[in-house]
């Protein structure tokens, strides 16, 4: 996992200098939490249906992928 | 000796390392890698953390209790933040001890064996006698009481209804029943019928002056470095027994039952001056089974274990040379563990009634072993529970039988804060659930949100909500467990025509008949 998330950091740096993004720390910040929230989305919704609550888990990920996505929204509009 | 993978992923490494920073055109290539992967790891990123959660989730070996290792550090929780001086439950007037006539399965038991001597000899009593002929302290009681005599009355025909109800059920649930008389092993023989000389651990049969003392073959005790030596071994040799969780304290003479003492009968008496300490622990339940209550779960696997704990320790402490008394489930007690728990810091008294503990939540089975080694004793926790419980409700609200307040408060019972719980309707319950006898029914301890496993989800809201004292994080965490969890109403928990049969889990594949034999599956 460490190995992807290394792949991931170095070509997102990449990616902003050639989308003529000006990053600074607290940009970065903001996309690194966004990731963690997205990930806990999933990492929670799973968890909930490997213990058999399969509702709880859907409902889980719904709830927290919609607050991602808002996030994300407005992350869109501070970084671009 | 490096294997062959390792060694070309470190050419590989070495040659994205070499043209990375020697060549424009391995630049390029790098930095295409580099974008195309980022999105590609991102996202493989994600589906792994999902997977992990899955598997976490799903993992037989986060149930705490139930886990590899009889003490794995992983399943305890940190306590030492939360002891307090005193225990949450609060004095709040004059307290008193409780007496045995309270207890509704002792009424039970007397009013059965009058009704019904097991000798076979002609009814004692019978209910149209009325309450004046029924002897002392029942009588007073139940002229004090008049309610509790109707309800208690009430519970017979229900008993009945429910042994001939059983054979709609007897198939579905073959399994179920077959595991829980099973695990009753150590104190029910086959025949359903409790045979008090064949008990593990073995039943008082004399004072504990006596009985207490019984196999004890070294002229004088094994002295201990010192109380903190003594308690530290005790825990140790107590979980290798099997328990999860493990507490000491002073025995609090309030918590001896009064009018009722094992191995001498019905007697007024003081606490025995070498029941100075107590020694109480805890087993959960096998989880699957315990989600799905209360049709194809039993409380007698935890009562089990508990008993052979118990028994054990017992006996080891007798070997050290000390006086040690057992007091075990389903009904072998002189002393009540829930309060004993609390004050050695095992947990908080729930709306339920019920011990919740930050590793099992109600799932927490116990019994205990009064003796007199000095000991150093644990101090009790406050991690929020009264606080959790007085917004949560979901016990009160789920409980097919209302047993449970709905108070926002907690009463006042015999002097002590705590939540008061009609007995007499939980046991309604008991006694009307599809199962062959009342056996209990848990959905109390099935539906608590701290009855969860020890999974890093879980584990994290177990760190954080009791450190967080605004309880923003409980009312969240509360929210969730509303919005998110579906659970059965409260109704149809009960078999037809009142309900459904409902469970809160789906049972475990091991509890379905009907994947393991030859039967037709009309359910």
């Amino acid at each position: 996992m460490g190995f992807i998330y290394a792949i991931t950091i170095a070509g997102a740096r990449y990616w902003a200098q050639d989308l003529g993004l000006r990053m600074n720390w607290w940009k970065w910040l903001l996309i690194a939490i966004w990731y963690c929230v997205v990930s806990l989305a999933f990492a929670g919704g799973f968890t909930l249906i490997g213990e058999r609550e399969p509702k709880a888990g859907g409902r889980f990920l719904a709830f927290m992928g919609t607050i991602a996505v808002a996030f994300g929204v407005c992350l869109w509009f501070v970084v671009f | 000796m490096v294997s062959r993978k390792r060694l070309w992923t470190a050419l590989l490494i070495l040659a994205i390392a070499f043209f990375g920073s020697n060549s424009a055109i391995a630049q390029d290539a790098y930095r295409i890698l580099l974008k195309v992967g980022s999105p590609l790891t991102a996202i493989l990123g994600i589906i792994g953390i999902a997977v992990a959660g899955y598997l976490s989730g799903k993992s037989v070996d986060s149930y705490t209790g139930w886990e590899r290792f009889t003490h794995g550090a992983g399943m305890f929780f940190n306590r030492k933040p939360f002891r307090r001086e005193n225990p949450t439950y609060g004095i709040t007037g004059e307290t008193r001890r409780i007496n045995f006539e309270e207890i509704l399965p002792s009424r039970l038991q007397l009013i059965r064996s009058l009704i019904q001597p097991p000798d076979g000899s002609p009814p004692k009593w019978v209910p149209e006698m009325g309450v004046e002929k029924l002897p002392e302290p029942f009588k007073t009681f139940f002229t004090e009481n008049p309610k509790k005599y109707q309800a208690t009355l009430k519970l017979f025909p229900q008993i009945a209804k429910q042994h001939a109800n059983w054979k709609n059920f007897e198939v579905q649930l073959a399994i179920a029943d077959a595991w829980s008389n099973a695990v009753a092993g150590s104190f029910w023989d086959h025949d359903g019928k409790m045979k008090f000389q064949q008990l593990f651990p073995p039943e008082p049969t004399g004072p504990p002056e006596e009985w207490d003392y019984r196999g004890i073959r070294r002229k004088t005790p094994m002295k201990f470095k010192s109380p903190g030596h003594a308690s530290e071994l005790i825990k140790k040799v107590t979980h290798t027994f099997g328990a999860t969780l493990v507490g000491i304290t002073k025995l609090n003479p309030n918590w001896c039952y009064q009018g009722m003492l094992r191995g001498v009968g019905q007697v007024q008496y003081e606490k025995p001056a070498h029941w100075g300490y107590a020694i109480v622990f805890a087993t959960p339940h096998e989880w699957d089974q315990l989600y799905s209550a209360p049709a194809y779960s039993t409380s007698y696997d935890a009562y089990s274990r508990e008993r052979m704990i118990a028994g054990r320790l017992e006996i080891f402490i007798h070997e050290l040379g000390y006086p040690a008394r057992c007091h075990v489930p389903p009904a072998f007690y002189d002393v009540v563990t829930p309060p004993i728990a609390i004050d050695a810091g095992l947990g908080e008294v729930g709306r339920n009634g019920l011990l919740i503990t930050p590793e099992l939540g109600p799932n927490a089975r116990l019994a205990c072993v009064t003796t007199n080694i000095p000991m150093e004793v644990d101090k009790p926790i406050d991690i929020g529970v009264a606080r959790f419980c007085s917004k949560c409700k979901i016990c009160a609200v789920k409980c097919p039988s209302g047993a449970i307040s709905p108070k926002p408060e907690p009463g006042i019972v015999r002097g002590y804060k705590r939540w008061e719980i009609n007995v007499e309707s939980c046991f309604h319950t008991w006694a009307t659930v599809a199962t062959s006898h009342p056996k209990g029914c848990r959905i109390c301890l099935a539906v608590c949100p701290y009855t969860r496993k020890n999974n890093w989800m879980h584990m994290a809201a177990r760190i954080v909500a009791p450190r967080d004292r605004t309880g923003i994080t409980a009312s969240i965490l509360q929210w969730m467990q509303k919005t998110f969890f579906a659970y059965p109403g409260a109704r149809d928990f009960l078999p037809p025509p009142a309900g459904r049969n409902a469970t809160y889990h789906e049972p475990p594949d091991w509890l379905q008949t009907d994947l393991w034999f030859d039967v037709e599956k009309t359910w």
